[in-house]
């Protein structure tokens, strides 16, 4: 393996590791990027497969302590309520992820100013505009122009199929006066660029095997492979290296494919590794310069830890919903509650979303991300008879606030298969967060009831444990150095050459799926490194 | 490996935990042979394993105890006896549940009984039309009616 030195070296190939490289290839500047992970071939997703629904929670499960294989890492979750999900391969998360794709709004980056909670970003949707309307075309996002809940925007593509599902959630929103819109997803509701239309399968997570969802191995990587972008797999980056001297980076530590430690040499380090991964490690990356971690002299990689709490709440109809058909979490979306109102009793807000429904194994243990069976017995039977095919959710999504002690440290003992600390969550949900959850239950409960529910259940707050797919804010945005990681385009305080792009530097989370975020705002920073690059590190 | 009369009686305890329906539209587990998925998947971990043989035993002995053989017994003596299994090795009842729900629900001669498609999800799926345009403007009327929701910052 030849380790010549690069220009610019990222590290993951996931939805923001792709989206920069991606921004930056018009510099002609030599990228590598390094991935833990292997190529994961459409021809091997378990949706091909007649079993299919075994994988979820095995080989494809979306928990990587369930999973086990040999790139995933071990996470200890035994202090948290919530426990983080991902996928490690070429893609990331975006090869199991759901395809869900709403934008932060305006107000989401003016927390501190509108509601005097969190912090302000140093960024707003404004700037990030522009940067949103790219990666939805190169995503190939689908969905209905003119929300009101957002400034103008048009996805590129029409709308998925809501469905009967969908349908009649949307009449009974109609009948409350609440918003409601069909979701934005990136799931192609035609064939686009190659690329093949959904097909409806219902089972996202198991890898979309005809390449209508926009994972970042159908989307990105293959206009970056053809451009000469070099992507190396199976490769886990164990130590950002750091010059005792200037304090810059000046590479990383690998364990290739090979079973031995490479030293990689990079004029530009890209930290892409998710909320959990890139604290990791940094935290993993010690040094004279920094001995509680790289880049860490604030003291706040790690820290502010944050994830969407979820549950959800089910109505049973009269006909048949066939929520098994059309993209599992993507039907429509309510954001009545999205913005703060000071009579509810808690800041910020939440949202409603419809997903689809699940398939009858899922729906016996639990429903998807959660481990929770279905009594057995003659109860059982009632249930698979008359509640499971006639049966409708929402699923709450609540805002997340930062806390310190909401974090990712290293684990003492556990190691992944190279020897390299584990990381340890240590979570809890805030009081307001569980405020918000007893509201939206009752939303949706009324909600159901509008749209026609004969019953409804499932509320009682409890969050979902396989619930933490948006692991945010862990080296969070800012100006000032002392209460921030990086400054307002991704660059590290205390490394100039050191950038992160991924969702541990959103200074507050929003109530949306962060994808579109992460990968709008990856396009910004590698616009902004663009712009400033003849005085990069000053 | 279990005797062809621990088969049997397994076979009758995975018919309660999912019985068939009525009507007989819908087997229950254990006419269905779910109990060869539970053999594959114990042969592939030892710690089911070693909970599955715990159910097996503590089922034989309160079987036992009531003065089986199992079938014999009244229908509520039998659903007693099943829940007598999940208080008293609750571990091993969770463990045997879980991988028959697992067993049962996974076949594709099952799913089909409830919508699905017998085949796997992709690359068919299943036909699911759009909706109009008019259709869609009809829908979201009353939202738009109520014009701009988000805040000004």
């Amino acid at each position: 393996m030849k380790n010549d030195p690069v220009d610019v070296l990222i590290i993951g190939a996931g939805a923001s590791g792709a989206a920069f490289a991606w921004s930056i290839l018009e510099t002609r500047m030599r990228i590598l990027c390094l991935d833990q992970g292997p190529h994961v071939h459409d021809q091997d997703y378990p949706s091909r497969n007649p079993d299919y629904e075994l994988a979820r929670y095995g080989a494809f499960s979306c928990d990587p302590n369930v999973r086990g294989l040999k790139q995933d890492y071990p996470i200890n979750s035994e202090d948290s309520c919530i426990t983080p999900v991902n996928y490690n391969g070429v893609g990331g998360s975006t090869i199991n992820f759901l395809g869900h794709w709403p934008r932060m709004k305006p107000s989401d980056f003016r927390a501190r100013s509108l509601d005097g909670v969190a912090d302000d970003w140093p960024v707003d949707y404004a700037t990030l505009a522009p940067f949103y309307d790219t990666n939805d075309r190169i995503t190939g996002v689908s969905g209905l122009g003119g929300n009101p809940a957002y400034p103008r925007y048009a996805p590129p593509l029409p709308p998925i199929p809501i469905g009967k599902l969908g349908q009649t959630l949307a009449k009974g929103f109609n009948k409350l006066g609440w918003h409601w819109w069909p979701s934005d997803v990136s799931i192609l509701s035609r064939d686009y660029e190659g690329r093949q239309k959904c097909v409806n399968a219902g089972t996202c997570d198991l890898g979309c095997a005809v390449g209508a969802k926009g994972g970042t191995n159908f989307t990105y990587w293959p206009i970056l492979e053809t451009a000469g972008v070099e992507l190396r797999t199976d490769c886990r980056v164990r130590e950002i290296l750091v010059d005792d001297e200037s304090g810059f980076a000046t590479g990383v530590l690998y364990h290739g494919p090979d079973g031995q430690v490479h030293e990689q040499k990079a004029e530009l380090v890209v930290l892409a590794c998710n909320g959990v991964g890139t604290p990791r490690l940094l935290l993993n990356s010690r040094s004279k310069h920094f001995p509680d971690g790289l880049a860490n002299r604030s003291g706040l990689v790690g820290k502010n830890l944050m994830f969407h709490p979820l549950t959800g709440v089910t109505g049973v109809f009269e006909e048949r919903m066939e929520g098994f058909k059309g993209p599992m979490a993507c039907s429509i979306l309510s954001q009545e509650f999205y913005e703060s109102d000071p009579n509810r009793g808690f800041v910020r807000g939440y949202g409603l979303h419809s997903g689809r429904y699940t398939t009858p194994m899922t729906y016996a243990l639990g429903g998807y991300g959660i481990d929770k069976l279905a009594p057995w017995g003659e109860a059982h039977r009632e249930i698979f008879d008359t509640v499971y095919p006639y049966s409708a959710s929402l699923t709450v999504v609540t805002e997340d606030l930062p806390e310190e002690t909401n974090c990712v440290t290293l684990d003492p003992e556990l190691t992944d298969g190279d020897g390299i600390p584990a990381p340890r969550i240590t979570y809890r949900v805030s009081e307001n967060t569980r405020a918000m959850i007893r509201h939206a239950e009752d939303r949706a409960e009324q909600a159901l009831l509008a749209a026609g529910a004969r019953t409804v259940f499932g509320k009682g707050g409890d969050v979902w444990w396989r619930a933490g797919w948006h692991q945010m804010g862990t080296c969070r945005m800012g100006h000032d150095p002392e209460r921030s990681v990086v400054n307002g385009w991704g660059r590290c305080h205390d490394v100039k050459n050191l950038f992160i792009v991924d969702a541990s530097i959103f200074v507050t989370a929003g109530a949306v799926n962060p994808t579109p975020t992460i990968q709008a705002l990856s396009l910004y920073i590698g616009d902004s490194i663009k712009t400033n690059i003849a005085n990069l590190f000053d | 490996m279990l005797s062809d009369s621990e088969i049997k009686l397994l076979n009758a305890v995975l018919n309660e935990l999912i019985p068939a329906r009525a009507d007989g539209r819908v087997p229950g587990a254990g006419d269905l042979g779910v109990a060869a998925f539970l053999g594959r998947a114990a042969a592939a971990d030892d710690g089911l394993a070693v909970h599955l043989r715990t159910a097996s035993t503590t089922v034989a002995e309160l079987v036992k105890a009531a003065g089986g053989p199992f079938e014999a017994l009244a229908p509520e003596n039998r659903r007693d006896l099943v829940a007598e299994l999940e208080s008293s090795a609750p571990e091993a009842f969770q463990a045997l549940l879980r991988q028959t729900y697992m067993g049962y629900y996974s076949r594709p001669d099952v799913r089909v009984l409830f919508g699905l498609s017998d085949q796997p999800t992709q690359p068919n799926g299943y036909d699911m039309p759009s909706e109009s345009p008019e259709f869609m403007a009809e829908l979201t009327a009353p939202v738009v009616a109520r014009g701009r929701c988000y805040r000004s910052v």
